[in-house]
């Protein structure tokens, strides 16, 4: 294309933007490029077969940034663009392999400018062009060219079908030959009454554009104060089901880590409320379901430890530096060879009939309406009455053990502050609707900040036990040389430093938590009625 | 973005085959590149078949009002575009002299284009004076380009020389070896032994071609009509080495 699409600003885009036009016929694409080149000094360019597939991460972070990424094929070469949904170029690259992450990609500025985007997220293929375009150069009185018009004829390649072909005239103006441009365009809409397009007009005919909601599914639940209790269960627990289905087939197939974290997310989720929520459901069903989510948590932990290990991959580069950096090369391929071990494992227990059985009562249950008459002594009360209730005692044991954290206190207690603390964020956030949404916005906010230092004194901790159990596994196959062990050595211990200061945070994480000010505001909020009257 | 100069007292040593070149390759591999021709010549301009004229000439772009955007034509090839020179620009060095703070008011003008642009290449004229100065204090690096001969080696001597005597930052300076003519025994005498200039040259070298001249008659960079051939992979060669010399 152009220098069209450079422009940074919005002026800038409007004012080099190129012109899209729909044909019907061909005969209207050759009518159209017959009466241009009879009014100007032209060149013809023949572009042969060019196909253009276009990635976004399944989230679709860059539509959402107004941005796609298009791999270009042609003649052999393949070229990165980074294009606005409109179709304007804000960057390119020439290229041998299309990355699958922007991490894949040689640093400089198209690496700058898609991973602050991206993130670490996989680049899935969305949409694929195939297509041959006829191009038409406006030349000024030097021989320069001023407007390309390129007439394209597409067809759009999705999973295994091949859509009716699309004709396009594209007018793209260079930078600074606004006029002659103006000239293509009088002609076309005026003599020949061509329409343009709306600007994002390819986008729309790609399904690019299409608003992603994500796949978590009706997250915070749809519940409404005076709900009976067991009711917004079913309806909480309803749309985590939604969003472990959801995200199936790309646990299954593994192209983004992220399928399987929101799944697990959605069945921690599912067990927090089991644990947290009781006196709704018979107890025997609520063991059964209870003892099978454990089961589905067993089987998909080990890829979910492996996906983090890897993503820890380039910190811990930067942690030893350039230099020995290659000394992690055993580490990660035995990250990878037992990541893809325990995926199989993983396939199978989706594929197993325990794992459908589990499902479909799952699901039958949740779809049941709530009984009328009930034998559980919180399933007929408002569920209001009930959130509150859970919520404030889960509150005021936080409270309790975080404040008696000391330098002395065994990691096993913060650790179980730190699952409490988990667990009453589940309970906030399913109950989010039936509160003031301000005020549980700023409890959501302050329990954050505690749940961060107690997550990243874990972590760390996590981060060691999982590279000594490596560097065991690797030595004792032979396959770890010494240097390797004393690299793995370093990074424990940086790491078993930045668990230490993580933990010298805690106390005052805790303090900013149960602050006189934050706990009135709490018992405001959570403190069941008639105890708050009763004070 | 990254300011480069192609830059030597000395006329006639490759700088603007160079300009034109190298900014290609820059494109070609993804900056989005802007050149600005500073020689009154226009042989860039010429190169990219751009009117060699920007409206109100030389010193109107740097002053507030004028409106360095609107200067800017897009060349026929993608992420490359160019500040046509302008015949006033031949009085560079009297506009500098006569304008206050000339370095401020180029500072403002680079940080502009900063914002659409990641690599910006000046072509400079020929000469040591007011405007070069002023040029010494935005550039990040100025690319030198030098025949392996006496004189050439001589003139780089006295850059450093120069460049030593005055006050400001230093740009760093990146000479390379141009029109290299395997013939000529001065030539591989001198290329044989780098370590005698007064900064160490880059290692690409681009040969004494006929390609290159050849560049005036197709008017374009010498990857659009002959990829394959020796300069283009020179130049891309050199492209890279400035690239890594400046991270």
């Amino acid at each position: 294309m152009s220098a069209a699409g450079h422009g940074g600003s919005k002026a800038g885009r409007r004012k080099h933007g190129e012109r899209l036009y729909a044909l019907v016929t061909k005969r209207a694409g050759s009518q159209a490029i017959k009466t241009l080149q009879a009014a100007f000094t032209h060149r013809v360019e023949a572009v042969p077969a060019v196909t253009r597939s276009y990635h976004d991460t399944f989230d679709r972070r860059l539509g959402r940034a107004d941005s796609i990424l298009c791999v270009l094929e042609a003649r052999g070469e393949r070229e990165l663009r980074l294009e606005t949904l409109t179709g304007d170029l804000q960057r390119r690259l020439v290229t041998k392999a299309p990355p699958a992450f922007a991490a894949d990609l040689p640093r400089g500025p198209f690496r700058d400018a898609l991973e602050p985007l991206v993130g670490i997220r996989k680049l899935l293929p969305q949409a694929k062009v195939v297509g041959t375009a006829r191009r038409l150069c406006v030349l000024s009185k030097g021989g320069k060219t001023t407007v390309r018009v390129a007439l394209e004829s597409w067809r759009a390649r999705g999973a295994g079908a091949t859509t009716p072909e699309l004709l396009l005239l594209r007018v793209t103006p260079v930078r600074g030959y606004a006029k002659p441009a103006r000239a293509v365009v009088r002609i076309l809409e005026k003599q020949l009454a061509l329409e343009a397009l709306p600007a994002t007009a390819l986008a729309q005919m790609l399904g690019l554009d299409l608003p992603d909601e994500g796949t978590t599914r009706g997250w915070p639940p749809p519940i409404e104060a005076g709900m009976r209790a067991d009711e917004a269960a079913r309806v909480i627990y309803r749309g985590l089901l939604a969003t472990m289905r959801a995200n199936e087939a790309g646990t299954r197939a593994r192209t983004d880590p992220e399928f399987l974290h929101e799944y697990r997310v959605a069945l921690r989720r599912t067990r927090a409320g089991l644990s947290r929520l009781k006196g709704l459901f018979p107890q025997r069903t609520t063991d059964r379901f209870k003892r099978d989510f454990a089961w589905l948590g067993a089987v998909t932990g080990p890829v979910r430890d492996m996906d983090v290990q890897l993503l820890e991959i380039p910190s811990y580069e930067a942690d030893i530096g350039k230099k020995d950096s290659a000394q992690l090369q055993p580490l990660v391929a035995w990250v990878t060879a037992e990541g893809e071990r325990a995926q199989r494992a993983l396939v199978a227990a989706l594929d197993s009939a325990r794992y459908e059985r589990l499902m479909k009562a799952w699901s039958a249950f949740l779809e049941k309406p709530a009984p009328a008459r009930t034998r559980q002594p919180d399933a007929a009360r408002p569920v209001e009455d009930l959130a509150r209730e859970r919520i404030w005692k889960l509150h005021r044991r936080i409270v309790r053990h975080g404040l008696a954290i000391d330098a002395d206190t065994p990691a096993e207690a913060v650790h179980a502050v730190r699952l409490d603390a988990k667990k009453l964020r589940y309970l906030m956030e399913f109950f989010r609707r039936v509160f003031p949404a301000k005020a549980i916005k700023s409890q959501i906010a302050a329990l954050k900040r505690l749940q961060e230092v107690l997550g990243r004194f874990n972590d760390f901790e996590v981060q060691q036990d999982k590279l000594k159990h490596a560097a065991a596994s690797l030595s004792d196959d032979g396959k770890l040389p010494l240097e390797g062990v004393l690299v793995m050595g370093q990074l424990v211990e940086t790491l078993r430093r930045r668990q230490d200061e993580a933990r010298a945070e805690i106390e005052g994480r805790v303090a900013g938590f149960a602050t006189p000010a934050n706990l009135e505001r709490a018992a405001r909020l959570f403190a069941p009625r008639a105890q708050e009257q009763s004070a | 973005m990254k300011v480069l100069a192609c830059y030597n007292i000395k006329g006639g040593v490759g700088k603007t085959a160079a300009t034109v070149n190298l900014a290609h390759d820059s494109a070609r591999q993804g900056a989005r590149t802007l050149i600005w021709d500073l020689d009154p010549q226009g042989a860039s301009s010429f190169y990219f078949r751009v009117k060699p004229k920007v409206k109100g000439g030389f010193k109107r772009l740097l002053m507030r009002k004028g409106r360095p955007e609107n200067a800017i034509r897009g060349t026929d090839y993608e992420g490359l575009d160019l500040i046509p020179a302008d015949f006033s620009a031949r009085h560079m060095d009297i506009t500098f002299d006569r304008t206050r703070k000339p370095t401020r008011k180029l500072k403002r003008l680079i940080k502009r284009l900063a914002k659409e642009y990641d690599v910006l290449f000046l072509d400079c004229a020929p000469s040591i004076g007011v405007g070069s100065e002023a040029l010494f204090d935005v550039v990040d690096a100025l690319i030198v380009p030098t025949i392996p001969t006496t004189l050439s080696v001589n003139t780089l001597r006295q850059l450093k020389k120069h460049l030593k005597g005055r006050r400001g930052r230093a740009p760093l300076v990146l000479p390379f070896f141009s029109m290299v003519d395997g013939r000529k025994a001065m030539h591989r005498k001198i290329c044989k032994h780098p370590e005698d200039l007064a900064y160490e040259p880059l290692r690409a070298r681009i040969p004494y071609a006929s390609t290159v001249e050849k560049m005036g008659v197709h008017r374009a960079p010498v990857w659009a009509f002959a990829a394959g051939s020796k300069p283009a992979k020179a130049y891309a060669r050199l492209g890279k080495e400035i690239r890594e010399e400046l991270e």
